[in-house]
């Protein structure tokens, strides 16, 4: 087990490793380098081959190579020249606590309606209620949350104005405030979410619904509750979980535009700040964060897993 | 030998795969056939028998350069094909084919019959024209009809699959085809057909075969000669006749003994039931493999691994310290001796 | 020797296509998706006006004239939502092609070959994946500059990995399966074996992926376009439509309602393709 958790650990590391690589050929060697992106695609070639030189992006690859891995090995992730020399670490952490905050909201409300509803759409295979319960996941499955996100907003903020459009206040400045601006972006992301868990739960429970031990525990007298709740409800959970922490994976990236809707300043938002205010050097790393926030996230889901079922550590 | 030259002459080849070792990180490395030898006259059957994961398959794909060998060498026709490349084997993949157990992932399932047949000669460069005249020859060959041309694999039953393996085959005229398993996958009725079948290409193509099953007695009814595998090595290798009269390894007595309609010596041997399993093939016992589950073992057994000789008053070539048929030979030794079973 | 007692008496196609037209939804799927073909293409005789046209006031309500109203310019926003699904198709088509045409040799040959050249494709993959799909396209746009071209670019190069990890996973268990050691013993060359023995065999799985990623696309395509990141302006892109529809939800509604409809009702039938094209593809699929 616990050699397990090391390789695991160690890929985890190998993959950041690639990612970090990836980030820098995208920045550094696809055309339109990181120069062009801050001037603009027009600007004079003077000024271009000044930013370039200020840059280091005339040093040898290889030397950039070296000294952005190296930078990042130290923990250095540099400062910011549009933003007047900000410290980018300082930038990118707050905006990823306030996006992982929605991301965790949302994902208990999902498997909140998530569980139930599969639960039910499967021991009620067939019926009316399963009916209901699978149209309903399959219009959530295909239900971009952006068109989502603006139907709420038309509806809750704009039709009957119950609820803020969007924004953001500090919890320590106006809970009741923070908490209202929340439940639009939660809701949004949470029932999208909870469509595609809908359908694990169900066929997972399905499955183990139909295999042969439930079937001789019910051929045993087993009351047909507990059979539902021990066996079941156990065993659907392990594929749930897996799909919980890709579902994460999935918010982070589903976030940048439910952030952009809601202006709400998580690490998205300030992509997409950045990148229209063309400031690579904070564009960068917050890719290169958002992705090792997708790595964590499925190292820990890994873990969860095999110390759930301990055959998985084995195989 | 017949006096015929060899076709295929197999030297000590050694094959060996690399496994992920159970329960944890690392590999191990499986000794899948262990310095095997034998040879194939043109024309000849050499049957190849024993349990399931004793090796037998791999030396069969080891024969047609599926398998890369770790040691030994493979003649063919006299010419050393151990090394040659994937380019360099193509000319001499036409003399000699491979039909496998199970017909149902033999046929690629996306071509009509037409495609696979036709594979062949694309391959060898022989073009569509040639591919399309010999098609209703092959089909003729393996008595199929014509319509069958025009269909898919899952159109077909078992029997009739493995008719199509065997005319694709035979599409390029090979001298040597080794059967693997042909028939195991087949109903038992499917089975006489297609060893009917494979007896009368033989006669009529002059084709040999390595005929490679885990069932003794379906290598009786198409051998002229046998082979005895267990555990990836060669235990005992002689005439159809001479093996299944007089059989000098217990293992070969025991395979016999099992086989029902086999009385060759009108019903008298008493039945051997092998104890225990086949021991891991990782961790193969030391001296003489068979030795954990042989009534005849003695310490000698557990130091030394016997080798493949031919001993006095014997035909056949046998791998065991004491040889014998088991009828002949009177009162069985006791027990176990102290030190078999523990393994290496 | 006769071929009665072969279950099949019927040909695949037939049986096929009595699956079709017995399921009601894989019909109604398949129409639908036909139907959102005849949109695009015949856009110029469905619309009522030109997509770029001016035709009425700034950000009108709808009316007889204009069904979803006007937008911020007077142009009308039913003939641009008819107009949209033009690049929302081509943008799907061309960055799934994109992803098929590197992601499927990529995959049969790490499958097929195995080793090192897996080992570094998959490693590689790895790392591509991590990267949530739009950041990692995000990211691309942002350097090559936004246009449609290098929309359709990043948002195939975003996809190719997950074609490889599926395409190399099938190669993988069909890799030592008795047809394709059939064609080796005949000789055939490595290439040989990935076009003919592998290839054929990938085709179904890989229709199934197309059309998820197909859809997967136009909701990236849609959401680059949201952002200011796709497709550019005077360009008629549901996610262009939709961003400005947000910012005139106050005013004209029926803008953010129209694009939105549209991006969701097409992601729908490439989803539910998907499905029916599944079960069409593969009836026989284990029957063993």
């Amino acid at each position: 087990m616990r050699r397990y958790l090391l390789r695991r650990v160690l890929q985890g590391l190998l993959v950041m490793w690639i990612v970090a690589t990836a980030v820098f050929v995208i920045f550094r060697i696809v055309p339109g380098d990181p120069a062009a992106m801050t001037l603009g695609f027009d600007a004079p070639p003077e000024a271009y081959a000044a930013l370039r030189a200020e840059l280091g992006l005339d040093d040898p690859l290889v030397e950039q190579y070296f000294r952005w891995m190296g930078n990042l090995v130290r923990g250095d992730l540099g400062t910011s020249i549009t933003h007047g020399g900000a410290e980018v670490a300082g930038l990118v952490f707050p905006a990823l606590g306030r996006t992982l905050e929605l991301a965790v909201i949302s994902i208990v409300l999902a498997v909140v309606i998530a569980v139930p509803l599969g639960m039910v759409s499967a021991i009620r295979e067939g019926t009316w209620m399963d009916h209901v319960a699978r149209v309903l996941a399959t219009l959530g499955f295909s239900m971009p949350t952006y068109v989502l996100g603006i139907a709420l907003l038309l509806v809750f903020a704009e039709l009957l104005p119950i609820l803020p459009p969007g924004g953001y206040v500090p919890f320590s400045q106006d809970p009741f405030r923070h908490l209202s601006q929340l439940v639009l972006p939660v809701i949004t992301i949470g029932t999208v979410t909870a469509a595609r868990l809908t359908r694990f739960m169900r066929a997972g429970m399905l499955e183990v619904l139909h295999a042969d031990y439930v079937r001789t525990a019910r051929a045993k007298g087993l009351e047909s509750r507990r059979i539902n709740y021990r066996h079941a409800l156990r065993n659907a959970s392990i594929p749930l979980i897996t799909e919980v922490g890709v579902s994460f994976g999935l918010m982070v990236g589903g976030m940048v535009v439910i952030e952009q809707i809601f202006t709400w300043p998580g690490l998205g938002w300030l992509m997409i700040q950045s990148i229209l205010t063309r400031a690579f050097d904070v564009v960068q790393v917050a890719v290169l964060v958002s992705a090792a926030a997708f790595v964590i996230v499925n190292l820990v889901v890994d873990l969860a897993y095999s110390w759930l079922d301990p055959r998985i550590a084995r195989s | 030998m017949t006096g015929s030259r060899a076709l295929l002459e197999v030297e000590s080849v050694t094959t060996r795969y690399t496994v992920r070792r159970q329960g944890g990180d690392g590999v191990a490395v499986l000794t899948a056939v262990d310095s095997a030898s034998l040879t194939i006259a043109e024309g000849e059957t050499v049957g190849l028998v024993g349990e399931s994961g004793c090796g037998k398959s791999t030396l069969g794909r080891t024969i047609m350069r599926l398998v890369d060998p770790a040691a030994g060498r493979i003649f063919f026709r006299g010419r050393d094909i151990t090394e040659l490349d994937h380019g360099d084997m193509r000319p001499v993949r036409r003399d000699f084919q491979i039909v496998f157990q199970d017909p149902y992932a033999s046929l690629n399932p996306r071509f009509r019959v037409r495609a696979i047949l036709a594979e062949p000669f694309r391959i060898h460069g022989l073009g569509r024209a040639e591919a399309a005249r010999r098609a209703p020859e092959l089909l003729d060959l393996v008595q199929l009809p014509l319509a069958a041309l025009d269909r898919y694999p899952h159109e077909f039953s078992g029997g009739q699959r493995q008719r199509i393996a065997i005319a694709r085959a035979l599409a390029l005229q090979p001298a040597l085809i080794v059967l693997d398993e042909p028939v195991s996958a087949l109903d038992v009725s499917i089975q006489a057909q297609i060893l009917n079948l494979l007896a009368d290409l033989k006669d009529q193509l002059g084709l040999a075969y390595l005929f490679i099953a885990h069932d003794l007695s379906v290598v009786g009814q198409v051998s002229d000669r046998v082979a005895v595998m267990y555990l990836g090595k060669i235990v005992e290798i002689g005439t159809r006749d001479d093996v299944f009269t007089a059989p000098q390894h217990p293992y070969t007595n025991a395979l016999l003994s099992a086989v029902p309609s086999h009385r060759l010596d009108g019903g008298k041997r008493t039945r051997i039931v092998l104890e225990g399993d086949l021991p891991n093939p990782l961790q193969p016992p030391s001296g003489c493999r068979f030795r954990t589950r042989c009534w005849r073992a003695v310490d000698l057994c557990a130091d030394e691994d016997p080798v493949l000789v031919q001993g006095q008053g014997m035909t056949q070539r046998v791998a065991c310290h004491f040889p014998g048929p088991e009828a002949a030979r009177g009162t069985r030794r006791g027990p176990l001796p102290p030190n078999a079973g523990s393994g290496s | 020797m006769t071929l009665s007692s072969s279950a099949a008496a019927t040909p695949a196609r037939a049986r096929r296509w009595r699956a079709l037209v017995g399921n009601k939804l894989h019909l109604f799927t398949m129409v639908a998706a036909l139907g959102l073909l005849a949109l695009a293409v015949f856009a110029d005789a469905l619309a009522p006006y030109g997509a770029t046209d001016v035709v009425g006031f700034a950000v009108d309500l709808p009316s007889s004239e204009f069904w979803l109203g006007t937008d911020e310019i007077g142009r009308d926003v039913f003939s641009r939502v008819i107009f949209g699904s033009r690049i929302s198709l081509y943008v799907g088509f061309g960055a799934t092609a994109i992803a098929v045409a590197f992601g499927v040799p990529l995959g049969i040959a790490s499958g097929y070959f195995g080793k090192l050249v897996d080992t570094v494709t998959m490693r590689v993959t790895d790392g591509l994946l991590a990267f949530p799909p739009i950041i990692l396209a995000m990211a691309t746009v942002a350097v090559l500059g936004p246009n449609l071209r290098n929309t359709i670019i990043a948002i195939g190069v975003v996809q190719i990995p997950r074609f490889a990890r599926l395409v190399r996973g099938v190669t993988l268990s069909l890799r030592s399966s008795e047809f394709v050691l059939a064609a080796r013993a005949l000789g055939g060359s490595h290439l040989y074996i990935m076009a003919r023995s592998l290839l054929p065999n990938l085709v179904s799985i890989t229709t199934v992926q197309f059309t998820l990623t197909f859809a997967t696309a136009v909701l990236t395509e849609a959401a680059l376009s949201f952002l200011g990141l796709g497709v550019q302006p005077p360009t008629p892109s549901w996610g262009r439509m939709l961003g400005t529809g947000k910012t005139l939800l106050s005013m004209n509604p029926w803008i953010a309602v129209g694009a939105g409809s549209a991006i969701f009702v097409t992601v729908l039938i490439f989803t539910l393709l998907g499905d029916t094209l599944s079960d069409l593809l593969n009836p026989y699929r284990r029957k063993r």
